[in-house]
């Protein structure tokens, strides 16, 4: 009897005991009780001899089945004294459950601008975001983030500001193309998108400096160059940032092999569609080129004095107008040729000497190893997160089956 | 009760005595050896829950078979086997109720198991205690059973109907008390 249970009244104890005596057999006192004990039992129904042969029979025989249901119901007897079958088999069906999604997720974690660690296949590879291109202006829409210039539906216009070429003095003159949007060239449509991306990534203490190196090799490889970086080591590793500056059209190969120097931790993209105010540029450039080209003309007709000092200084402005205007076009054409970089290096662990050079090491394997490790707890880890509610759920589901089915038979008695 | 508490003395001596324990008896031999010191108690009290003989006879059969495929599932730390096997036939005789969902008396075949003629004033005696058995409540009905046909203790009564031991004994004195005030007031 539990502490909590309530106990019995004497009174009522003492009488129940008596009547497990008399019910066992024992003389007791109360001899009504003997009698009503001993008239119970003789009103008891008494089993007729035919059924009890019969009864007699099939336990003797062992409740033979019909011979169809025989092998189902062995089989089902066998998945029975297994009782560890059934949740080894929900743990398998878990497990398969969270390879698929760490598979899942280190394949969606590459996109057209590539991932180094989705090859290496680590569940905790790297975050990427690429938010929408931004419009800059009433022209310019959304862009993709597929590169410096992207190839879009033509627009009015847009094919006399794709052939303003870079004005290095300013009497060149540049004759704007025809408008018809039907005779553009396929590359004057290209739309100016300025890309940029931040890489992450962590290194050894060891490897710090050789992914630092790495960084700027790549960099001059693809034809770009070290905007600015910045080196920082100690006795548990360092950091190492750099600001790159890489042609738009490479942007994507260079991320490829940034990525590949190191464990890429991070790595988030934007894109920004600069169209709008490159061909607004442009007109403006083209507008103050021809009215250069005006006061020009103007001044070759003068031949009044006050009238030729009048057009030189609206030469001298209108002249700067077009280097100011040049200059922007030209700031805007380099934001969408070269791409931003920013690359974080970070090293960890205690920096330590490294015999070899670049030979597969057994601390090489022990990473490696390491790294299996990971991906395997992360498994049991998804696979835990998937088994334990829905084992949660199923045993809640049998619990209230299981009352549900009580409350019946009790109801059942209802029925007499 | 101190008899409650302790599950060693629980089994009745009919019980007791006639099923050796599972470690040292092959399965079939302790199956057959509860079998034949249960099987009378089981039917009666199956037939005065149910009373209808032929209902009774099903899930009499029913229950052994139940209780002969499912054996090696018994597990000794719950309860006594007699429990264990008379949950299986409540269990079964109430799934046959809803199944049914009538009462029916109980029938006499004639001719089988007919009592030996007793004295007039024994007859008018059992005339009186089937009458105030048949107005009991069936869950008065079915604690009497249980305590007088199945001889099982409070402790396993209460196992079979899902209650605490001292619940058990509270229904099981209600029940008599009733059976009493039903047989002086008839």
């Amino acid at each position: 009897m539990s502490r909590n249970e309530p106990t019995l009244d004497p009174q009522m104890a003492a009488e129940l005991a008596q009547l497990d005596a008399a019910l066992a057999g024992a003389p007791i006192d109360d001899t009504e009780l003997e009698a009503l004990v001993r008239d119970v039992r003789a009103l008891g129904p008494a089993i007729a001899p035919t059924f009890r042969a019969h009864l007699e029979r099939e336990v003797a025989a062992g409740f033979p089945r019909p011979r169809r249901f025989a092998a189902l119901a062995d089989r089902w007897a066998g998945a029975r004294r297994r009782p560890a079958l059934i949740p080894a088999l929900g743990v398998a069906a878990s497990a398969l459950v969270g390879v698929i999604v760490v598979v899942a997720v280190s394949a969606g974690g590459s996109d057209r601008a590539t991932v180094g660690s989705a090859v290496s296949g680590d569940a905790g590879a790297a975050r990427q975001s690429l938010p929408a291109a931004e419009a800059t202006d009433s022209a310019g829409g959304g862009s993709s983030a597929s590169g410096g210039e992207v190839a879009s539906a033509p627009a009015e216009s847009l094919a006399d500001r794709a052939q303003v070429a870079p004005d290095t003095t300013a009497d060149k003159a540049i004759a704007p193309a025809p408008t018809t949007p039907d005779s553009e060239a396929p590359n004057a449509q290209r739309r100016k998108v300025e890309r940029s991306a931040t890489l992450t990534l962590t290194t050894s203490a060891s490897g710090l400096q050789d992914a630092s190196d790495g960084v700027v090799r790549v960099t001059q490889d693809l034809g770009g160059y070290v905007a600015s970086s910045q080196v920082n080591s100690n006795d548990r590793g360092g950091t190492a940032s750099f600001r790159l500056r890489v042609p738009s059209a490479r942007l994507d190969e260079a991320i490829a092999r940034l990525s590949k120097l190191a464990h890429v931790r991070s790595l988030d993209q934007a894109a920004t569609d600069i169209t709008g105010p490159t061909a607004s540029t442009t007109d403006r450039l083209l507008d103050a080129r021809a009215e250069r080209r005006g006061l020009q003309r103007a001044l070759a007709k003068a031949t009044n004095a006050d009238e030729i000092a009048q057009l030189r200084a609206q030469l001298r402005v209108a002249t700067n107008r077009v280097g100011v205007l040049q200059a922007e076009l030209d700031a805007l054409r380099r934001r969408a040729d070269l791409s931003t970089v920013d690359v974080t290096l970070t090293g960890r662990g205690a920096a330590r000497e490294e015999p070899g050079g670049g030979g597969w090491t057994p601390g090489d394997a022990g990473r490696d190893a390491l790294r299996v490790l990971e991906v395997c707890a992360s498994v049991a880890l998804i696979a835990l997160a998937v088994a334990v509610p829905l084992g949660l759920l199923i045993a809640l589901g049998l619990a209230v089956a299981r009352n549900a089915r009580r409350r019946r038979r009790e109801a059942a008695l209802d029925v007499l | 009760m101190d008899r409650d508490d302790d599950r060693s003395t629980d089994m009745s001596l009919t019980a007791s005595m006639a099923l050796p324990t599972s470690e040292h008896a092959s399965p079939v031999a302790s199956f057959d050896a509860l079998y034949r010191s249960t099987v009378d108690e089981l039917y009666a009290y199956v037939a005065s829950l149910l009373r209808d003989r032929a209902a009774a006879e099903d899930v009499t059969a029913q229950t052994f078979e139940k209780a002969f495929r499912r054996r090696s599932s018994f597990n000794e730390k719950r309860g006594t086997q007699r429990a264990w096997l008379f949950t299986i036939a409540r269990n079964t005789a109430l799934d046959e109720l809803r199944r049914r969902k009538r009462t029916a008396s109980l029938v006499v075949d004639p001719g089988d198991d007919q009592p030996e003629p007793l004295a007039p004033e024994h007859d008018e005696r059992l005339a009186t205690l089937r009458e105030a058995l048949d107005g009991l409540d069936p869950r008065d009905r079915e604690l009497i059973a249980l305590k007088f046909h199945a001889g099982l203790s409070n402790t396993e009564v209460a196992a079979i109907l899902g209650i605490s031991v001292a619940n058990a004994g509270t229904r099981a004195h209600r029940a008599m008390t009733r059976l009493r005030e039903a047989c002086h007031v008839a």
